[in-house]
């Protein structure tokens, strides 16, 4: 369980981070979003114990970053936004010294290394340089240096970037499948439509400030209550429209044009239905009915105005 | 835990040790460099010890401590300035500050990665040391164990100057530079300057050369020649002067000394977060 309370930073006269607070349980992906200078890596350099807050504090499992530090780092894995590697060693020389360090076992460190590589899909590249990866594989494998202790909760800064489409869907995976083992996983991104992919928490941050912080659905509700529904008919709009507004549910329905209108709409799935059955048995004959679903851009767009520190 | 346990019998950074051994032997991506750089040193070295068994009793041992002594300030820095400042420059820092090691654990694993090597060095310049030492007549064996150790002593101020600097360098480059530019300062500018200003005078020599370890070297020399001048004072007859005994001792306490301070005061001075500094907003115009 990570507890953060009133995390703040301040730099001399400017303050990075806001006095933020949320609270995250395992097996929780949260995804941080937010413009470049929002306070995303302070913030993540702070639960890392890298960076001392000015005040406020967060928990991991009970134990306080600043009472504890020590106790914390060997509870997490930290993957910051520009990746450093050794690129003079081999795959398991890296692994296996960062393995040390944490104080794996040495009678477990070779089996440990073996799952982490598995795990990160790079079993074949064991034996390998560093250098000799391609990005996507580096990328893979610094992952997998933050999981050769077994931590509970992960910081990815920025994890994504960099990688083309096929290296950021293999660690869209991944990462889906660190949740699915239990870990709680904080990952910053620019990329709000994969965010919203595979985390079940996002948090907007932007000046310092969380803006918004839950499940994405429940945050995509909260800044549009209703919904817009999209009809395409091959009849004429304007009278489905005419139509279609008296109905129950619908606040407002619109023709957009002599074939298309979008409909305000309150109700649940079912009355959704009722209405596409009450426009065709009208004689409306429609094309496609959709629901003009809100996605995270447009979120962090309504929520943000784009100022930085 | 003790200061012994947490630093050195039961500090995961020890595995720096082995590292570094693997970085010099284990080829890797810069094997090529390094091939060539121990088929030059093997050359000098079958070469040194042709020479010696070529020129057997020619040669004092402490001829040969003194040209291990200065390998070991040509290796030191080149062995150390990579050492902090690498990892920043790589950024693999922030990956070590993590980890649940101290930063004091972090100095003394990557010091002792560096002693191992110059150890080694030591271990390979002990058999033409032997050679030399059972050829040449006047060989003294307490002079040879004095010279040794204050070459050691001295590796150990070298490693903790160049750590020290590396600590305090974004660059390995430029603690390279800074460590080697020091050491050549001292070493050879230093003593070339004050060499005409002093002149005959031994006493004023021995203070300004302190430490100079080719100095207290070559003092015991003497020793070779006649033991009376081991503890001979400055006022002793016949030899103006410290006692090389006494000079030399206290030129290795000095330079173990140094070490320990110059890794203290880094560790004291790390900086936890590089970029922490980069968001400290510049003071307003007056």
């Amino acid at each position: 369980m990570l507890e953060v309370a009133n995390l703040r930073k301040d730099y001399g006269r400017l303050t990075a981070v806001q006095g933020i607070r949320f609270s995250l349980k395992p097996g929780d992906i949260f995804g941080f979003i937010g413009s470049n200078g929002a306070g995303k890596t302070t913030t993540i350099r702070m639960l890392a114990t890298l960076l001392e807050p000015t005040s406020g504090t967060a928990t991991l499992n009970g134990v306080d970053i600043l009472k504890d530090p020590m106790a914390v780092r060997s509870m997490l894995g930290y993957m910051p936004d520009f990746f450093g590697l050794y690129d003079d060693v081999k795959v398991w020389e890296y692994l296996d010294f960062f393995a040390t360090i944490y104080r794996v076992p040495a009678r477990q460190r070779n089996e440990t290394i073996d799952n982490v590589l598995e795990l990160t899909d790079l079993t074949i590249k064991k034996h390998d340089y560093v250098q000799s990866l391609s990005r996507g594989m580096q990328q893979r494998l610094c992952l997998a240096r933050c999981l050769v202790h077994d931590p509970d909760l992960l910081l990815l800064d920025e994890p994504a970037s960099g990688l083309d489409p096929r290296a950021r869907a293999e660690l869209k995976e991944l990462i889906a499948e660190l949740g699915r083992m239990g870990k709680i996983v904080i990952v910053s991104s620019h990329i709000l439509t994969e965010l919203a992919d595979f985390c079940n928490t996002v948090g907007i941050m932007e000046r310092g400030e969380l803006l918004a912080f839950g499940p994405v659905e429940a945050i995509i509700k909260g800044i549009k209550p209703s919904r817009t529904l999209i009809v395409h008919t091959l009849s004429d709009a304007r009278e489905a429209a005419k139509l279609l507004a008296d109905q129950r549910d619908v606040g407002a329905a619109e023709a957009e044009s002599a074939d298309l209108l979008h409909v305000e709409f309150n109700g649940d799935q079912e009355s959704q239905a009722e209405l596409l059955t009450h426009l065709v048995l009208a004689g409306h004959k429609v094309l496609s009915f959709r629901e003009d679903q809100a996605d995270l851009e447009d979120v962090f767009l309504k929520l943000t105005t784009g100022a930085v520190n | 835990m003790s200061l012994w346990a947490d630093l050195i019998s039961e500090n995961p950074m020890m595995i720096e040790v082995r590292r570094s051994r693997r970085r010099f032997f284990g080829g890797g991506p810069k094997g090529a460099a390094m091939i060539a750089v121990f088929v030059l040193g093997a050359i000098g070295y079958l070469g040194l010890l042709l020479l010696i068994g070529y020129a057997s009793g020619a040669f004092s041992p402490l001829v040969i401590v003194m040209l291990q002594t200065g390998i070991i300030a040509l290796a030191g820095p080149s062995l150390l300035n990579a050492a902090i400042a690498g990892e920043r420059e790589k950024r693999t820092w922030d990956l070590l500050l993590v980890a649940p090691v101290t930063r004091a654990q972090i100095l003394v694993g990557k010091f002792a990665g560096a002693m191992s090597n110059l150890l080694f060095c030591a271990v390979l310049f002990a058999l033409p040391i032997f050679i030399c030492a059972s050829g040449f007549a006047r060989t003294n064996l307490f002079a040879l164990g004095l010279a040794e150790f204050n070459s050691l002593s001295f590796g150990l101020f070298v490693c903790g100057l160049s750590l020290f600097f590396s600590a305090r360098c974004r660059r390995p480059f430029m603690a390279l530079a800074i460590s080697m530019g020091l050491l050549l300062t001292g070493l050879i500018i230093y003593p070339t300057l004050l060499g005409g200003l002093f002149g005959g005078d031994q006493l004023s020599g021995d203070v300004a050369m302190l430490l100079h370890p080719f100095h207290a070297q070559s003092k015991l020399f003497l020793l070779e020649r006649d033991l009376s001048y081991a503890y001979g004072t400055p006022w002793d007859e016949g030899y103006i002067g410290i006692s090389p005994v006494i000079f030399t001792m206290t030129q290795s306490l000095v330079f173990i000394g140094l070490a320990v301070v110059l890794l203290v005061w880094a560790e004291r001075t790390l900086n936890w977060s590089d970029r922490e500094v980069k968001f400290l907003p510049k003071a307003p115009h007056a």
